[in-house]
């Protein structure tokens, strides 16, 4: 699928795609709805909805508005929990060792990405690679236990529904698809909100992603639901963000834990099991409970399960962080980084003082829709998929571009930006409370660090809104810092297709152009190809070089357009002759 | 896939995780070199869009071979097809060429175990 407005935890930034955007029909109406939500003002957002006349738009707007409280509330669920943060913690064990890990490449001569490669000993000595440094080593053992830890805990199981996912990464996704369909009831009202989960490309992936949590809950009867409404689920949801939250205050930093034969104070699908198991001689309680009695059940039946209240169990998380930034985060360590790391820890102590006092701000639908989603402002990031030429607006930093340094003076289509962010955020957004303060060092983060770190932690196989900021990490990697950066062929390029269907959803045009012929397509017809899948094509491009444009045009052109492209059927058999070499990704363009 | 002075054929196997997970954990057998497993799955991606989300993807894991002989190998890949058929779901094994990522073959339980082995050295 294709990524339009997404959380980035790598700089706990919120990513919307105005190209994409202005693909859709009404797209100044969208855009009009995204910017105020990101900005909370709801009353003005439900009358700008209001005063749109094409259904289908005024409905889409909605959806993107939504969408925003999710990815806001995901903002708060990172900041929060100590799964967020131990998710945090992974990019950041990366950004401190930036300078050991350059160096220590440098001194090698090369760097095999992603680092976990590096302990695979048969592998290496397969594709002649050097041997790494015991720095390197340990790095790369870091990031191959964190991905065993959150492949330990994702477990798929087959439900009467379709198969459902149970992981700390599932929860994060329940607990925002509960906010933003509650803040959409409560906004939009009881029939907009319906309209709006049903504004989705395929509805059994929703389900499968979103509502898993609410079945089973209710099959274990810890929530009740009266029935149905229409198509749609109705639920007593007091208990639902206390238990979620109750399985994502896990115990991540290698401390002692609590297990019996059917509990575990690890990994969140266990703590969540867990309390599953352990409420359920209080399901009378807590199904009439409110949110503040319920979050005291969970918190007392956690204290018998793990010897830690959740409150207590968050504390020790955040007092181990603490203990990290305060004395352990020595000097040598990236500058920007630690920066960055105390200003996460320090909202994540306030937050949560907050929250120890006033849990209903952030586990009470009600309250957290009507009044604390208001002042949740993570850092906002424009990308720009197809590449816009020129400079950002003045009010803007370019984040993520490219300025050739040959043809940028002769030319003005050889200097463009990806991503951009507005300057001074916490100046200009209003009512910023649960919000960082160092606007600078996550910028940085963002176009810099979490590029390179995202390399060597996945390779290229990784879901991003703009697949350049892995690419330029790589140039970077070559020519500032002269490493010769092996690929792990199997880790060379993220997989995944998008089916045409998605597009005329996307849109909500029923018409398109052949991006090469020109041609009218008409739905379901046409394909759909995503930018690497282009760039996993290389025949495809020389192509376009000897198509009559200009080389520069098209290598230009080319290099800058990042986002998908659509091809009539005809054209489609044409594409697919062209064949499938991943060995010039990186050169395409130059 | 490239073959060493001393005939060792590399491949790595990708598979579901509770498949690689056992492989790794298989008696030792002679002329078979097994190096650590590692996730396929990426740490660093970006948390899921509510518009468009992502379907479930198996949770996969990787685990790099070496093959001395064809024999070695049909021992290895009989010892595979037995795992697959004792897990519930229909899974399979691909035999992956770690120099280009190309497949070279699959491990279901109706595979040919030595025409595949026999492939491999061919």
């Amino acid at each position: 699928m294709i990524p339009i407005i997404q959380f980035d935890p790598s700089s706990l930034t919120l990513w919307y795609d105005t190209h994409l955007i202005a693909r859709m029909r009404g797209s100044a109406e969208i855009g009009k709805a995204l910017d105020l939500a990101l900005r909370g003002a709801d009353a003005e957002l439900v009358d700008h909805i209001k005063s749109i006349d094409d259904s289908w738009v005024s409905t889409r707007a909605s959806t993107i508005a939504v969408a925003c409280w999710h990815e806001k509330r995901h903002f708060v669920d990172f900041l929060l929990t100590n799964y967020g943060a131990f998710r945090m913690r992974q990019f950041f064990s990366v950004y401190l060792n930036f300078p050991a890990v350059i160096s220590d490449a440098q001194q090698m001569g090369e760097l095999l990405v992603p680092l976990q490669s590096y302990r695979e000993k048969l592998f290496c000595k397969h594709l002649g690679l050097k041997s790494p440094t015991d720095s390197i080593l340990a790095i790369a053992k870091n990031i191959r236990d964190r991905k065993k830890m959150l492949g330990d805990d994702m477990h798929v199981e087959a439900s009467r529904f379709g198969d459902i996912e149970i992981s700390g990464e599932s929860l994060l996704e329940a607990v925002a698809h509960h906010i933003q369909t509650a803040k959409a009831e409560r906004v939009f009202g009881i029939e907009a909100s319906h309209l709006i989960q049903k504004d989705v490309p395929e509805n059994s992936i929703v389900s499968q992603r979103y509502t898993w949590a609410y079945r089973l809950l209710i099959h274990s009867g810890l929530i009740n639901s009266p029935g149905m409404i229409g198509d749609g689920l109705l639920i007593d949801d007091s208990p639902f963000l206390p238990i979620c939250y109750g399985a994502l205050a896990c115990r991540v930093w290698g401390q002692q834990q609590t297990r019996t034969e059917s509990t575990s104070s690890f990994n969140p699908s266990e703590r969540f099991a867990s309390l599953v198991i352990g409420l359920r001689d209080q399901a009378a309680d807590i199904h009439k409970a409110s949110v503040i009695d319920a979050w005291e059940i969970v918190n007392r039946t956690a204290k018998k399960l793990f010897d830690r209240t959740i409150i207590e169990e968050m504390r020790a998380d955040i007092e181990l962080e603490e203990d990290f930034v305060t004395k352990k985060m020595s000097e040598d360590f990236l500058k920007s980084a630690r920066t960055a790391y105390r200003d996460y820890h320090e909202l994540r102590v306030r937050t949560f003082e907050r929250f120890v006092e006033h849990p209903e701000e952030v586990l009470d639908q009600r309250v957290y829709s009507d009044s604390t989603e208001k002042g949740v402002a993570p850092y906002v990031i424009v990308a720009a998929s197809s590449g816009e030429v020129g400079d950002p607006p003045p009010d803007y930093s370019r984040i993520l571009g490219y300025s050739d340094p040959e043809l940028a003076a002769k030319r003005e289509d050889a200097r463009w930006w990806w991503a951009a962010s507005l300057k001074d955020q916490n100046q200009r957004v209003p009512n910023r409370k649960i919000a960082l303060q160092s606007q600078e060092v996550w910028m940085e983060i963002a176009s810099d660090l979490a590029p390179f770190a995202k390399l060597i932690m996945d390779g290229r196989n990784i879901r991003t809104m703009l697949g350049p900021e892995i690419v330029a990490a790589e140039a970077r990697l070559r020519t500032t810092f002269k490493i010769n950066l092996v690929v792990d062929p199997r880790h060379a390029y993220p997989k995944g297709t998008i089916p045409s269907d998605f597009w005329y959803y996307l849109t909500g045009k029923d018409t398109h152009r052949c991006d090469m012929t020109y041609e009218t397509v008409t739905k379901p017809e046409g394909l759909v190809v995503g930018p690497w899948a282009l760039r996993l094509r290389p025949g495809f491009y020389d192509a376009l070089r000897g198509s009559g444009y200009p080389d520069t045009t098209v290598a230009l052109a080319f290099w800058r357009d990042w986002s998908p492209w659509f091809f009539s059927e005809e054209f489609r058999e044409q594409f697919e002759r062209f064949v499938v070499d991943d060995t010039r990704i990186a050169n395409l363009g130059n | 896939m490239h073959e060493e002075a001393k005939m060792v054929v590399v491949v790595t196997l990708r598979g579901p995780k509770e498949v690689i997970d056992k492989i790794a954990e298989l008696p030792e057998i002679a002329g078979i070199e097994l190096d650590e497993t590692q996730s396929d799955h990426s740490l660093s991606d970006a948390v899921d869009s509510s518009i468009g989300p992502q379907e479930f993807e198996q949770i996969l894991q990787l685990i790099t071979v070496g093959i001395t002989t064809a024999t070695a190998g049909v021992t290895l890949f009989e010892k595979i097809r037995s795992l697959l058929g004792s897990t519930e779901k229909n899974s399979n094994v691909a035999v992956v060429d770690p120099t280009n990522n190309k497949t070279l073959g699959n491990i279901a339980a109706d595979t040919n175990s030595e025409r595949l082995a026999s492939g491999l050295f061919k």
